[in-house]
């Protein structure tokens, strides 16, 4: 176990009583409490973390942030492992281990780094010059080498064991950003009674104040801020949580890491949660994200940006170099310089800019550090690790090659090429950033409405500037929400030290190589191995656009999404153009602002929460009794109740078997049931429904069919007349949700003149079908306040009584042809009446059936359901079109009469059986005309469509589909089963012409399997066709 | 007769809410006789009632972490200024329709749920797994 050889003695914001041992690449190393994982590699020597994502370079740790570009690691392992996390975001925990990426055997001798001595080979578009042949296929061949040599870590196949979770929350303001700016503004608006969120990405809050210098006035005001914001009682803070989108009307995204600092979540705690916040007003805190510069070699572990070195020295008290270099163009990386040289640091600057503010030469004269004035560093050098630069001069308004003026030997490099406000919120809201010449930045272009960006963020380096902007755009939103009324504090201006944060910069995108130094690597997106080279072939090969810039290169397309290299590479292109930026462009940011796990995203709904269900008042009954589940929509239904050594097949078969010899009782509280009052109602329904309601008597129920509004059917049902203004429609299982909101459209938009009210009472009523000839005889022993003669309830009949003190309401309808009765009763007493009728039902011979055998039953007698009412079917097309009214207009009939609707070869509804008694029936089989078989096929090889013999042995006859046929062919079949009654495999299907085929032979083919079966044209009523039917011929429910 | 979408009204053992801008709620613990005796003096021309009692299922969420369990799948401000008491909302968790009504109380927040009677073991399951985080668990099934 290594000692952190590179902590330092003293200082940090760290916690030294509390070590914490971890494991990286399998070895041991401590940590303590405060740390990040990259800083705890830091303290520890470990340098080198992982190889690039093409070329396989050696890659260390660029940054202190969100932002790292190089240092991606994978977490954990078995289920929990996670590839790609920046290792500057892992807050150190004990027993962490994580592991380097994309290197074997190690980091440090990686057998694929050969790679990077053909760049060539590898450049911008790649995949489509270097691996385009010599053969059409060679593309498929050399995928697979290319896809194991590059990428990232690899993802578990394992399932997640942690449980995710979303969260709603409202507040007037929400604070993003807790620095000094995002601090000032969350106290200011809690002094205000604002109800406040205050969101901070990091475990703690202070944001550039943590990475600050020694001065003690900053550790005070941070100090009193948070003990003042702790008495805000409106103020909600929430550490460890990104917001990392924002969307329309003010709401954000945010992601809360509950449990990530811990090895496995608590007990019954989430591992992530995604917060969906509304607020009123946002304040933007987001501070700034410091650029690299491009030279040669950039990429050198050792080499990082000036402020994360600052922030390994100053809160982690990580001794990260020993002789520093620090390379910028900008006043702000002298307080770094200053810092690492107060850590014992060896300290030189080099700074493009020939003229620097005096008060900043005398800070670092005094400090003793050798200042390299108008020079830039041409190249690092080294192998694993820089071991020093190569110092040219430099003049950032005509940047040309020069000869090396010195060399210094380092093992740090800080690079500062100015700063980025880190607008992408803001840039999600479609507000675009614009470029600032003077302060060499993208700045904030428009505002919208509700948002303010304060501090860093607007562009503004003076700590002054940022906490006062902060305060005053607090005060602006209270204001804007009505509470201007501050409770009177101190001033948060107060206890600050006198610290001129000038920011005086030169530009700077990129030193060309020294000279006669041969040509160095340029990385310009360090986590996509995109190079300076890259950009001015792009620019070369036409991809001028940035947008087109980016895709063809993939620059700031990996997971840290440019956050490091999108300016640059804009500053690169613009030069090569001879542009100013704006002109070239700027980028589109999106959410989310970092990578969020897809965990989050789906949160709870996965597994039994995948979606909601439904269930039957008479469920419980289904699950204690065995039965298989199936689902219809959200509905769980019985599917059919297996005897014990049953198949699905032997019980359905039973079921429906015994429904048809005695009697059989099946769970329809599934159908949609809606509740239709008023003294239009009878219209109402003449004006929906296709075939009259006006003449239906009280206590008579009636098959009616309805079309959308474009003539196609939608659903089907009863309905009856419970009394002179009172109806009760009943929908198939899946078309209830649909024709209560069509029901309720027309009464809103179409008719708000009839009085009528409808009303969903799926809910409301238990359903069950007692069907087969013993039918009566079961409901007689049950139902003794109703007559249920021939004569007192007669087919089509409704009326309504008690099964001893339970109401029911008993429409004798039927779906399997049968004599057959519906039940309904009020759901809280759906269990109590079944019970009662399964108890009855012994001595009738009861079966209790599921909906496989409900399915078989009403295919036997040709009735449609959902396979045949599937959204393209006419009422002509389901044999029903005599059942459209001709003395009324009805919702979808003008429509219904277009040409394409009546073509006489539209597929019409047809039984199907199988004509050689042998192959398999499939629902969503194409039925083709076997006399245009073979007619045309594929060749195999040269895939052209070529005129073929009728001979299945022919090398040309497979045909894709194994069958021979091709197109759409004449028709579909929507449902199949295997009839108990006749014994036999039987179908229903739409078939072009119709009945006029009855008899007839043609082909099924199901090209998934390649199959094609012989079938034969029949009427759909393959049971008693001329026996008891209700008064359209062909009714049905489902 | 409720003004607004938003307030219930409550005379003795019946709440009144208005669940549309023509739709109205009669919520009582218990049939009601004074409700029978009400609904069989409507006109159909002018109102009609129908009987739903049996398709919603009612949960009482109650305790400190009360809001934070229900916004946990409910997407309504439950801030004391947002939502007092006497207030309802009609809205959705996990995909479920559900009705969300604060109860007066005089010791912490309390809020009554209506779920469809067929979402009732889906939504009682997702309620026991939001409440677990903040230390919901269930004790006893009946």
């Amino acid at each position: 176990m290594s000692t952190q050889p590179r902590r330092l003695k003293s200082g940090g914001r760290i916690d030294r009583s509390k070590p914490i041992s971890f494991r990286f690449d399998g070895r041991s190393h401590t940590g303590f409490a405060g740390d990040t994982l990259a800083a705890a590699l830091l303290a520890n020597g470990v340098t080198l973390v992982g190889r690039s994502f093409k070329y396989h370079r050696p890659r260390g740790i660029y940054s202190a942030g969100v932002e790292e570009p190089n240092a991606l690691v994978t977490m954990r392992t078995g289920a929990r492992h996670e590839p790609n996390v920046p290792a500057t975001k892992v807050e150190l925990y004990e027993g962490l281990e994580a592991f380097s990426q994309n290197s074997w055997p190690s980091p440090k001798y990686d057998v694929m780094s050969f790679v990077n001595r053909f760049p060539k080979l590898f450049a911008a578009g790649f995949y489509y010059k270097t691996f385009v042949g010599p053969t059409r296929g060679s593309w498929m061949f050399y995928e697979k080498f290319i896809r194991r040599a590059a990428g990232m870590g690899k993802p578990t196949t394992e399932a997640d064991p942690d449980h995710y979770e979303k969260a709603h929350a409202f507040c007037d303001l929400l604070v993003v950003g807790a620095g000094p700016s995002g601090l000032a503004a969350a106290i200011t608006a809690g002094r205000s009674g604002l109800r406040v969120i205050l969101v901070e990405d990091d475990t703690v809050l202070g944001g550039s104040l943590l990475a600050a210098g020694r001065d003690p006035k900053l550790a005070d005001w941070l100090k009193s801020a948070l003990a003042e914001l702790e008495t805000l009682p409106s103020v909600r803070v929430m550490t460890r949580t990104c917001a990392f989108g924002a969307y329309d009307n003010m709401t954000f995204a945010l992601l809360e890491r509950v449990s990530d600092h811990l090895v496995t979540p608590a007990p019954f705690q989430p591992r992530q949660r995604m917060w969906r916040v509304r607020a009123e007003r946002a304040i933007l805190a987001t501070g700034m994200i410091e650029r690299p510069i491009v030279f040669a070699n950039n990429d050198l572990p050792g080499v990082m940006l000036a402020s994360a070195a600052r922030t390994y020295v100053n809160r982690h008290a990580v001794a990260v170099g020993r002789k520093v270099v620090v390379f910028t163009n900008n006043d702000t990386a002298y307080a770094a310089a200053c810092d690492l040289n107060a850590s014992g640091a060896e300290v030189s600057i080099v700074d493009v800019r020939s003229r620097i503010p005096a008060a900043l030469q005398a800070q670092v004269a005094a400090a003793g550090i050798t200042l390299h004035l108008g020079c830039a560093v041409g190249r690092a050098n080294g192998g694993r690790h820089v071991r020093s630069v190569d110092v040219v001069p430099f003049d950032p308004a005509r940047p040309e090659r020069a000869s090396v003026r010195t060399r210094l030997s380092c093992d740090l490099l800080a690079v500062s090429g100015g700063w980025t406000p880190t607008l992408h919120l803001l840039g999600q809201r479609g507000s675009k950033p614009v470029y600032d010449e003077d302060k060499a930045m993208l700045v904030a272009g428009t505002v919208p409405e509700g948002f303010e960006i304060v501090g860093g963020a607007a562009a503004n380096c003076d700590l002054g500037f940022c906490i006062d902007s902060g305060a005053k755009a607090a005060h602006a939103a209270a204001a804007a929400c009505g509470k201007p009324h501050a409770v009177s504090g101190r001033s948060l201006l107060e206890g600050l030290p006198d610290q001129g944060d000038a920011y005086g910069i030169a530009p700077v995108w990129m030193v060309p190589d020294p000279l006669g130094k041969g040509h160095g690597k340029k990385f310009v997106d360090l986590q996509h191995d995109v190079g300076a080279d890259d950009i001015e072939l792009a620019h070369r090969e036409g991809y001028v656009s940035v947008e087109h810039l980016k895709r063809y290169t993939t620059l700031g397309m990996a997971a840290d999404q440019g956050k490091t290299s999108n300016l640059n590479a804009l500053g690169i292109m613009a030069g090569i153009r001879g542009k100013k930026i704006n002109e070239v462009g700027t980028t589109t940011f999106r959410p989310p602002f970092r990578p969020i796990s897809i965990g989050a995203l789906t949160g709870p709904e996965t597994g039994l929460h995948f979606r909601p269900i439904r269930r039957s008042p008479m469920h419980d009954w289904h699950e204690a009794k065995g039965a298989a589940i199936t689902t219809t929509g959200l509905w769980l239904r019985a599917w059919y109740f297996p005897k014990p050594g049953e198949s699905k097949a032997d019980a359905y078969v039973r079921e429906a078997a015994a429904v048809r010899k005695s009697v059989g009782l099946t769970d329809v509280a599934s159908l949609g049931k809606i509740d239709i009052q008023g003294p239009d109602a009878a219209e109402f329904l003449n004006r929906v429904y296709v075939n009259g309601f006006l003449t239906l008597p009280v206590g008579k129920a009636r098959y009616g069919v309805m079309l959308r509004p474009d003539g196609i059917v939608m659903d089907d049902g009863t309905t009856s007349r419970i009394s002179e203004h009172h109806y009760f429609m009943t929908t198939t299982t899946a078309g209830a949700g649909k024709v209560m909101s069509h029901l309720e459209f027309l009464l809103q938009t179409a008719w708000p003149d009839l009085r009528v009210h409808v009303t969903s009472v799926t809910s409301q009523w238990a359903g069950m079908a007692v069907a087969g000839p013993r039918s009566r005889e079961l409901l007689e022993k049950v139902i003794t306040d109703i007559d249920l003669s021939e004569e007192g309830l007669p087919f089509m009949g409704v009326r309504q009584g008690h099964a001893g003190d339970i109401p029911v309401r008993v429409l004798r309808i039927s779906f399997s042809g049968e004599r057959a009765y519906e039940v309904y009763t009020p759901a809280g007493y759906g269990m109590q009446l079944w019970q009662t009728l399964c108890d009855q039902g012994k001595s009738c011979d009861m079966t209790v059936y599921g909906v496989e055998a409900l399915g078989a039953l009403r295919i036997e007698k040709g009735h449609v359901a959902g396979g045949e009412l599937e959204g393209r079917t006419t009422l002509t097309d389901m044999g029903l079109g005599k059942m459209a009214s001709t003395k009324k207009p009805f919702i979808g009939g003008a429509l219904a009469q277009r040409e394409g609707m009546t073509d006489p070869l539209r597929p019409q509804l047809v039984g199907l059986e199988l004509a050689e008694g042998t192959g398999t029936l499939r629902a969503g089989a194409i039925l083709c005309d076997p006399a245009k078989r073979y007619a045309r096929t594929i060749a195999k090889d040269t895939s052209a469509l070529i005129d073929c013999p009728p001979n299945p042995a022919s090398k040309d006859f497979d045909a894709g589909n194994g069958s021979g046929h091709m197109g759409h062919g004449i028709g579909f079949v929507s449902s199949v089963t295997w009839s108990p009654e006749l014994n036999r495999n039987i179908a229903l299907g739409y078939v072009s012409g119709g009945m006029a085929r009855k008899g007839e032979q043609i082909d099924a083919v199901f090209a998934l399997k390649g199959e094609l079966t012989k079938v034969r044209v029949t009427s759909p009523h393959f049971v008693d066709p001329e026996g008891p039917s209700w008064a359209f011929g062909c009714p049905s429910i489902a | 007769m409720p003004v607004d979408c938003l307030n219930v009204t409550t005379h003795e053992d019946i709440s009144l809410f208005r669940v549309g801008p023509t739709r109205l709620w009669f919520v009582s613990e218990a049939s009601s006789a004074r409700l029978t005796d009400f609904f069989a003096t409507l006109d159909a021309k002018d109102a009609v009632a129908t009987a739903i009692g049996h398709s919603r299922t009612v949960l009482r969420i109650s305790g400190p972490e009360a809001r934070t369990v229900l916004n946990r799948g409910l997407a309504i401000d439950l801030d004391n200024g947002a939502f007092p008491e006497g207030v309802f909302v009609q809205s959705v968790i996990h995909h479920i329709p559900v009705l969300v009504h604060r109860l007066p109380s005089s010791d912490g927040p309390v809020f009554e749920v209506f779920v469809s009677r067929e979402y009732a073991v889906t939504f009682w399951q997702w309620l026991i797994e939001a409440a677990a985080p903040v230390g919901g668990r269930v004790l006893e099934m009946a």
